[in-house]
């Protein structure tokens, strides 16, 4: 009898353990919603996204549903070539939202999704921020298929649904051990943590408080491509089959330097955001193009700034404070990686430098609102109604003359009409009166104030660098959170680190 | 390497703010309003879902607001009767200036109680 080589039983083992582990293999079930709120067009800044998870849904095996985009032809033609082993469910409209919601409560609820079953549930869309009031969902809304912002001034147009759906279907997967994860990479995401249960997997682009980025494709003529530097379409590219969704957070999380702040439920990551995010978060405003977050975040009335600006001095202090801390403890415990709290201190010290020049020429225009406002009292003490009631600077800068004409139309045409005539001429006197007063003070104003308003002006304007400094925070505290992480890494198990693709 | 980042923006929030009689700050914009007793309305998140609509009960208070016709703009006011749903009134505006619509920023318009006080 032939002896049997010693290698051939463990590889005989081997194989069993394969194919008994192949057959034991559970449900694998993937959804992809979003692509809503786009303006009309053809493409959509989605689309790198949509190739990426194409190639995970064609090549992983995973059972898997989209309902993305609708209404942008090239967007819709790539979901057809790209996700084509996908069952379509059609647009991201508000009834194939809840209809598909209301399938994986289904699944879940008759046993169709068991006990070892895998569900991702991925939302790729705009996001908005989380109402307020008692009211408010728990989540946030996101946007549809077929609803774009048509004006920007107060976004009409936009059809949003919120996520809120989706804790029914973390409390059944809980409930019936089924490994549930849900990716919501849109704006304002980090709000999908509020629906924490330590048995599911929950993983944002971003915080509460932040966007999230979307890179664009960049076309050549004959070739496009979309080379992933955020860190949702890092995630997308690096959806592999045997990776995990813990591994792919921390892969993809330190990718660029978008101010952003990617958030996963581990016991690691809520410790890390309860340490640092709320540190953090005014140091990812910033000015750039539409988005003036920086500039907003002041106050505008000269007695409570200086209030204010305390309160920054002192929790920058405080987040320098920690960072030190942490630093002094790797240090003790002969870590390596204690330059990243240092980096990180000094990204945060070269955003704070700005603002308090920045600061400065808020405190200057205060100060020029009060010699406005004495000119007002001194020269036009009868006239206190004209005056009284406005933000001085912002008095000054009213097109007074289209009000005028404005209202002097109202009273031509309702001249029959006694009260209401009346009314509108005593308004276009009055209007006469602020503009008198307004050229003026305009007039008299001294050099000194008029230098100190042109300052201020000169500083909004050249503050969108802003965002180059807001980013090199997000580039440090990326690493600084990997460090801790890796760091703090528990050897237990968790739901993001079982979930394996 | 060409690096093109998009803003994911953000969506208008839907939320009810008014939680009784009191000071409020007003983030909003003054527009003509033929259905108004004084012609004169005040609107938060206007052309949203939750659009709110105040009206304008005093004729002083329509001489003050007329500098900002059709300008975003943000002041203090009271409202002393309580809404019917989304429409109520707002009286005395002071501290009044220019809002800068910031279309990432849900709470770029709005209402915001500063102070309580007892209904009429």
């Amino acid at each position: 009898m032939k002896a049997t080589k010693p290698f051939v039983l463990p590889i005989f083992l081997l194989c069993l353990s394969f194919s008994v582990g192949h057959a034991a293999e559970g449900s694998k079930q993937f959804y992809f919603l979003g692509g809503g709120g786009e303006p009309e067009g053809e493409t959509t800044i989605f689309d790198g996204e949509v190739k990426r998870v194409g190639s995970f849904i064609n090549s992983s095996g995973w059972n898997s549903t989209v309902s993305f985009n609708g209404g942008h032809s090239k967007t819709e033609d790539l979901i057809k070539s790209k996700m084509g082993k996908a069952k379509n469910a059609g647009t991201f409209s508000e009834k194939n939202y809840n209809d598909l919601m209301n399938e994986i409560i289904q699944k879940l609820e008759k046993g169709e999704l068991k006990s070892g079953d895998q569900l991702l549930i991925s939302i790729d869309t705009h996001g908005a921020k989380r109402s307020a009031g008692k009211d408010a969902e728990k989540t946030h809304r996101v946007a549809l298929a077929h609803s774009t912002a048509t004006e920007l001034n107060n976004l009409s147009g936009a059809r949003t649904v919120d996520l809120d759906k989706l804790e029914k279907i973390i409390n059944l997967a809980a409930e019936k051990n089924v490994k549930l994860g849900i990716l919501d990479f849109s704006c304002y995401s980090g709000n999908l943590l509020n629906l924490h249960n330590d048995k599911v997997c929950l993983i944002s682009a971003s915080g509460p408080e932040q966007y999230s980025y979307a890179t664009t494709a960049v076309s050549l003529g004959f070739f496009t491509f979309s080379y992933p530097i955020t860190f949702g379409s890092k995630f997308f590219d690096n959806m592999k089959k045997g990776k995990s969704l813990e591994e792919l957070f921390i892969d993809s999380r330190t990718t660029g330097d978008t101010p952003d702040f990617p958030m996963i439920n581990t016991k690691e990551g809520l410790a890390i955001n309860e340490m640092m995010y709320r540190f953090l978060t005014p140091y990812l405003n910033y000015n750039y193009s539409s988005t003036n977050n920086f500039s907003a975040g002041y106050v505008r009335r000269g007695d409570k700034f200086e209030e204010q600006v305390c309160r920054m001095e002192s929790s920058h202090s405080d987040f320098l404070k920690l960072l030190k801390q942490m630093e002094e403890a790797a240090a003790v415990a002969n870590e390596s990686g204690r330059e990243e709290f240092q980096n990180l201190r000094e990204a945060l010290e070269e955003y704070r430098k700005y603002q308090r020049g920045y600061e400065e020429t808020l405190r200057q225009k205060f100060d020029v609102e009060k010699e406005i406002k004495d000119i007002f009292k001194k020269q036009f003490p009868n006239d206190q109604k004209a005056w009284e009631a406005y933000a001085p600077l912002d008095f000054l800068s009213l097109n007074l003359d289209s009000s005028i004409t404005y209202y002097e139309g109202l009273a031509e045409r309702d001249k029959g009409k006694k009260y209401f005539s009346g009314m509108w001429d005593s308004t276009v006197a009055q209007l006469k009166k602020q503009k008198e007063i307004s050229e003026y003070v305009k007039a008299n104003l001294s050099q000194n104030g008029l230098d100190k308003l042109k300052a201020q002006d000169e500083a909004f304007a050249k503050s969108g660098v802003t965002y180059k400094l807001s980013s090199r925070i997000s580039a440090e505290a990326k690493k600084v959170y990997e460090a801790l992480y890796n760091k703090n890494k528990s050897a237990e198990s968790n739901p993001c680190r079982d979930f394996v693709l | 390497m060409m690096k093109i980042l998009l803003l994911l923006i953000s969506f208008p929030v839907f939320a009810q703010d008014f939680t009784g009689c009191g000071e409020y700050k007003f983030k909003g914009i003054l527009k003509y309003d033929e259905k108004a007793p004084l012609k004169m309305s005040y609107l938060v998140r206007e052309g949203t879902g939750s659009q709110m609509t105040f009206s304008l009960v005093n004729k002083s208070d329509v001489i003050t607001l007329a500098p900002f016709i059709d300008k975003p703009s943000q002041f203090k006011a009271k409202i002393v009767k309580l809404m019917d749903g989304t429409k109520g009134e707002l009286r005395t505006p002071m501290e009044i200036g220019l809002r800068f619509p910031d279309p990432m920023s849900a709470s770029d318009t709005g209402i915001e109680k500063i102070k309580s006080v007892k209904c009429q």
